[in-house]
């Protein structure tokens, strides 16, 4: 090799070191011989390539007995938008079926810059999942951890997934688990964890968020006073239905208000830390259980007098957080179009199922199309299915709206399946629609294939 | 009779158009659908003012649309076909613009087979072939020279520039083997491990070649031929069909690879006999962009009769005869030992083999540091190729022992089907 790096006029070719086999069909002019040589010997090690023989194995991972998806929806696999495959995968857990293990690498990649997929992933991608997430750091979110070693070995994301099914299925051993480690727990993981807890929110929890009221992290303070707020027998309630009382009094046709003490120290505590007197006051009026305004008139007697705007946003709050189905309605008919944001659409979600079509209908009255698009992504999700009727009803009567693209993609990945026969999606298309019709025609028939070829 | 939705994908330019297709495949976006023996057809509203008018061939099959994509076939065409796998095609009378253009087909296509060929004249052939002859020979010589020169000058001074300045030159010798080899020789230049030793490798094979290319009368006629097709010259497959060795068996279609360069799309389908346990390797060729022309599915059997190129280990092959393609289960695959005689067995009769088919049964994928290895029963085990991405083979095994077929070649393994139970995939 390096006689034909420098070259056979600087160096000789010996063909010693050549194996007994190659030497001697090594012959004639030096440059002549160093290619036969080479060529000879290249051949000669491609033909007698010895495999190597390794001493360590691999575990195997257990068998995945599901069946495989059906053909049809191992070809759409390879078309599925971005934005439908965690709906995808859901369905394909709840039916019980693994997906082909091929495709695993891909979505692992996908899921890896897109926690949301993470869980329904690992579901799907199953013992072969977690084989691959043990070999490929990159992919750690698929391993399986059984059991309550996950609360005790898991990474913070299993170890929340672990508290939420655990508070589902035995909230007595979550509770005592949580309390167990909870002054060991990071400010960040503690604010979390904290959350996950709200999820499953029973009134016993009222003494350990009062005491994290207290905690020496912000955001969990935070996260313990909106909790709080949402148990009108806490003794936050208590307090801030007491300041409420102090601060709003009616005068005449109207509601006069004293804004508070932003130097109060016992206020900042229930209010988790801001100092704006106005959004001091939005957070006592969010956080007073709304029967403390029945002595003045139903919800709509008390919206009915004049009122800062702060007040209103109060009610929202609490409306939300006490689920008041009455206070919902209420605010959702009196709400000023010019200031229709997330709160406000998140009252459709106290209302009852039947009473969602017509809540839309209200909000669309309301509005002017191009407000209402807007308002649309700010619906509840999940979407009921009298939600989502509603909405393809709103959108089915713009057919030539060329403004309202954004709301049918919203509409198409969020109203639920029973909506996927909409006759959006099941009639011709009319005479001069905009783009976004046949579009979400295209994904609301995409998404019905979808569900049922898996049941096939 | 309607196609089933692997022949509309088999006809799809590329993954992005078969997407596309699909959102065109929606009822209500169509009108004044229809299906005949012949043709599919119907109106697209699309973004323009009038629709566009869509029709496919299904005899060749051909396309038309009236829409202004570059892309053959346009979506419009690709969404009409799945409409119509999916049923929701109306069998109908051809309308009369579907009409017109069938017919206006027909007499194109008629007047082309019905041209005259030129006329032959063997003995102006044979004189071609001849003066090509000597221009290969002429050409395999200089490059001999010019490889004796670079070695006596020293390899370390070898650069691109000078290489692909060879290549050129063997172009116009009528040579593309020898050219081809000095491009790859010159992409070996500084990349990875041990470039030097690989360089000096092809080149010392290119030697051989051109060494056989200067005495190609005195060859055996076998080895005669395997030297010209590595040389280059051009092999009528018309007499591959008439004259080449006809093999019948029940053929596995082992493995399917498509190699996308900027000029070329190149098909590489391995068969492998299961009764007489011969390797072949079916070529099919198309234009970037283009659709390739059908060909058999991985994981499928097809009994029949393929027909041999002329060469001292015949490989590349033509299929002659061949019924259609039969789903098949899992295949017997062979252990590391007897895939590394087959190959060294073919590297013996053809010391410029480039890449050969093994099928291993039963090997379990084992980290061997950052790359891999697969390990058969025995023990024995052979790399993955360093580009390879290991991950799809590795999820379907999860630490199982798997059957694969793959392309070997001292680079290492190239996994391309493996079978998880009975069920094949491209990887």
């Amino acid at each position: 090799m390096s006689t034909a790096l420098l070259g056979t006029g600087r160096r000789r070719v010996d063909p010693a070191g050549l194996p007994a086999a190659v030497r001697p069909l090594v012959t004639g002019e030096a440059e002549e011989a160093l290619l036969t040589a080479a060529a000879v010997l290249a051949n000669y090690r491609r033909a007698g390539h010895v495999p190597a023989r390794p001493d360590n194995r691999l575990p195997a991972a257990e068998r995945d007995v599901r069946p495989l998806v059906p053909p049809a929806a191992r070809r759409r696999l390879l078309r599925m938008p971005s934005e439908l495959l965690g709906e995808w995968l859901r369905a394909v857990h709840q039916k019980g079926m693994r997906v082909p293990p091929e495709h695993l690498p891909a979505l692992a990649e996908a899921a890896r810059t897109r926690p949301g997929l993470r869980p329904p992933l690992a579901a799907v991608a199953g013992p072969a999942g977690s084989w691959l997430g043990e070999r490929n750091p990159e992919w750690s979110f698929l391993v399986t951890v059984t059991g309550d070693r996950a609360w005790e070995y898991g990474t913070p994301l299993q170890r929340r997934e672990w508290l939420r099914r655990t508070l589902a299925t035995d909230p007595g051993a979550a509770r005592t688990a949580l309390g167990s480690t909870w002054t060991r727990e990071p400010a960040g993981e503690r604010a979390e964890l904290i959350a996950v807890l709200g999820e499953h929110l029973v009134p016993d929890d009222e003494p350990f968020l009062e005491t994290a009221l207290d905690d020496r992290a912000g955001q969990v303070r935070e996260m313990a006073a909106e909790l709080l707020a949402r148990l009108p027998g806490s003794r936050l309630a208590a307090r801030m239905r007491e300041r409420a009382a102090r601060l709003v009094q009616p005068a005449g046709e109207r509601w006069a208000v004293t804004l508070p003490d932003p130097d109060d120290a016992g206020l900042l505590r229930d209010a988790g830390g801001v100092r704006h007197p106005a959004e001091l006051l939005r957070r006592i009026v969010g956080a007073t259980p709304l029967d403390h305004w029945t002595r003045y008139g139903t919800p709509e007697q008390v919206l009915a007098r004049a009122e800062p705007g702060v007040l209103r946003g109060g009610w929202v709050l609490a409306a939300g957080r006490q689920g008041d189905a009455p206070w919902g309605a209420a605010l959702l008919a009196a709400a000023d179009p010019a200031s229709i944001d997330g709160t406000v659409t998140e009252m459709v979600r106290l209302l009852p199922a039947r009473l969602h079509r017509p809540a839309v209908a209200v909000l669309a009255a309301k509005l002017t199309p191009q407000a209402m698009a807007s308002a649309v992504a700010l619906l509840p999700a999940p979407w009921t299915v009298e939600l989502g009727a509603g909405v393809l009803d709103w959108l089915a009567s713009h057919p030539g709206n060329r403004g309202l693209g954004g709301a049918a993609r919203t509409a198409g990945r969020t109203v639920p399946i029973g909506c996927l026969r909409h006759p959006i999606a099941t009639a011709p298309l009319p005479v001069g629609a905009a783009p976004w019709w046949r579009e979400l025609a295209t994904t609301l028939t995409f998404r019905r294939e979808m569900h049922e070829e898996l049941d096939r | 009779m309607r196609w089933s939705v692997d022949q509309v994908l088999a006809v799809a330019p590329d993954p992005p158009s078969v997407a596309a297709g699909r959102a065109q495949a929606v009822a209500a976006g169509w009108t004044g659908l229809g299906a005949s023996d012949a043709a599919v057809w119907g109106a697209c509203s699309g973004s323009g003012k009038d629709p566009y008018l869509t029709c496919v061939d299904l005899a060749e099959p051909a396309f038309r649309c009236s829409c202004p994509s570059r892309k053959f076939p346009c979506k419009h065409a690709l969404g009409l076909l799945f409409l119509w796998t999916d049923g929701a095609v109306p069998v109908g009378e051809e309308p009369e613009w579907v009409r017109t253009w069938l017919a206006e087909r027909a007499r194109r296509v008629g007047r082309r087979a019905t041209q005259p060929e030129a006329p032959r004249d063997p003995e102006a052939a044979a004189r071609r072939a001849e003066q090509r002859a000597d221009r290969v020979a002429a050409g395999a010589a200089e490059l001999r020279e010019w490889l004796a020169d670079r070695v006596r000058g020293g390899l370390a001074g070898a650069d691109v520039e000078e290489l692909y300045g060879v290549a050129a030159r063997m172009v116009d010798a009528q040579a593309p083997g020898l050219a081809g080899g000095l491009r790859r020789a010159a992409g070996l230049i500084g990349r990875g491990r041990d470039w030097p030793g690989r360089l000096l490798a092809e080149l010392a094979l290119l030697h051989v070649l051109a060494g056989a290319g200067t005495r190609l009368s005195t060859l055996p006629a076998d080895l005669a031929a395997t030297v010209r097709t590595r040389l280059g010259f051009p092999i009528d497959t018309a007499g591959v069909l008439a004259t080449g060795e006809r093999v019948a068996d029940e053929w596995l279609v082992a493995a399917v690879t498509d190699e996308v360069t900027e000029r070329l799309t190149t098909r590489r389908t391995w068969l492998r006999g299961q009764v007489t346990g011969r390797p072949a390797l079916v070529l099919a060729f198309a234009p970037p962009g283009q659709p390739l022309p059908r060909t058999f599915p991985a994981g499928h059997v097809v009994r029949g009769q393929l027909a041999f190129y002329p060469g001292a280990a015949p490989l590349r092959a033509l299929a002659a005869d061949m019924d259609e393609p039969v789903r098949a289960g899992r295949p017997d695959g062979d252990s590391v030992s007897a895939a590394l005689q087959s190959f060294a067995d073919a590297l013996a009769a053809d010391p410029w083999l480039e890449r050969w088919p093994v099928l291993l049964a039963d090997v379990a994928p084992v980290a061997d540091g950052a790359d891999w290895v697969l390990v058969d029963p025995e023990g024995a085990a052979l790399p993955l190729a360093e580009r390879v991405d290991p991950w799809p083979l590795l999820a379907v095994s999860a630490g199982a022992p798997v059957t694969v077929a793959c392309e070997w070649n001292a680079a290492g393994l190239r996994p391309l089907t493996c079978w998880d139970g009975d069920r094949a995939m491209r990887l």
